[in-house]
């Protein structure tokens, strides 16, 4: 038993000191992508790295963004978000009764944000600026709460699918891959990056994400 | 998760020293790239911006050290400091101002251009 103990308090004092390490060792990589925007990592044995689009794959951004759009714009089964607020409407569903909650609970977001402010100048007690703070965490969760709430709703408008598809252009634009000393484009087509295992997709979508916000 | 880090290198002593540095002297720059930032850089910058204008005010003794142990606190005192400003701008002219180094209502820096900071 006493031995459990033990192992159990030393699993705790690894696992703060990971911690602490993971929290430093980010620190210094998010230290080094500010300085160059570039993020270098290993995947399956092969050297990648993300980075800033030039001029020319801004470029390339666009004309395939334009495409993209020419082509959903075409499909009758995808709505714009203004028609999918409308089909909504007709169901019972107001997004604009969402939208009007969000403005009230910014609203009071900002007030219960001056209150803070202003009590941790005039310096009272404690109590008073966690009573403060325990309402803007509640009111954040209630924003967070009806931000999800809508875009939900909006999921499938015409508008949400091409910003994914730009997520993952920016993506397939802005992975190269070292090849002898050389850093090049990682993969030929837009197609055939999509075709590559969901965990390296979802990486580079992270790490672009860092880039292009 | 990224900007949690980004926020919390922008804190560091390093950090707020090398931007005062970069301010100060053209051979000291954060950045490889002199425009075009990225969205990771902008955020940095902003709140590079933000606790160097907070560390002033507590060294003014206009807010005390305790805003800096919850990032809840400085951002509520950000939003008044922001709103304080505004009010006391407001009254002096009709024209609107920004504050350096201070969020703006959406939670923003709104940096110093020429045109406010003749205002």
């Amino acid at each position: 038993m006493e031995q459990l103990k033990k192992e159990k308090i030393h699993d705790d004092e690894v696992k703060k000191i990971l911690d602490t390490m993971s929290e430093e060792y980010q620190i210094d990589k998010v230290s080094e992508l500010i300085k160059d925007n570039k993020i270098e990592f290993e995947f399956e044995e092969k050297q990648y790295r993300v980075r800033l689009l030039n001029a020319k794959e801004k470029d390339e951004l666009d004309m395939i963004r334009r495409r993209r759009f020419g082509q959903l714009l075409k499909d009758k089964d995808i709505l714009l978000e203004s028609d999918l607020i409308v089909a909504y409407q007709e169901k019972g569903i107001n997004i604009s009764e969402i939208d009007e909650q969000i403005k009230k609970i910014n609203a009071e977001l900002a007030a219960q944000n001056y209150k803070l402010g202003e009590a941790l100048v005039k310096t009272p007690g404690d109590t008073i600026l966690k009573s403060y703070k325990l309402e803007i965490l509640k009111l954040t969760y209630q924003l967070n709460e009806l931000i999800i709430q809508r875009s939900h709703l909006l999921e499938y408008s015409l508008e949400n699918y091409l910003q994914i598809f730009v997520a993952q252009a920016i993506s397939y634009l802005c992975l190269d891959v070292k090849i002898e000393d050389k850093w090049v484009r990682a993969f030929g087509t837009l197609d055939e990056f999509l075709t590559q295992e969901d965990k390296l997709i979802n990486l580079v979508a992270v790490y672009s994400s860092y880039l292009y916000r | 998760m990224i900007y949690t880090y980004l926020r919390k290198l922008a804190k560091t002593t390093e950090m707020l020293n090398l931007f005062i540095a970069a301010k100060e002297m053209a051979c000291f720059s954060l950045f490889e790239n002199k425009k075009d930032l990225s969205s990771s850089q902008n955020y940095f910058l902003s709140h590079l911006y933000f606790y160097h204008s907070l560390n002033n005010d507590i060294s003014a003794k206009r807010v005390s050290e305790k805003v800096l142990t919850d990032e809840i606190y400085e951002n509520a005192y950000a939003h008044y400091r922001n709103n304080e400003k505004e009010e006391k701008d407001n009254g002096k002219s009709n024209q609107k101002r920004t504050i350096q180094g201070v969020f703006s209502k959406d939670n923003k820096i709104s940096f110093p251009t020429e045109e406010n900071k003749n205002a």
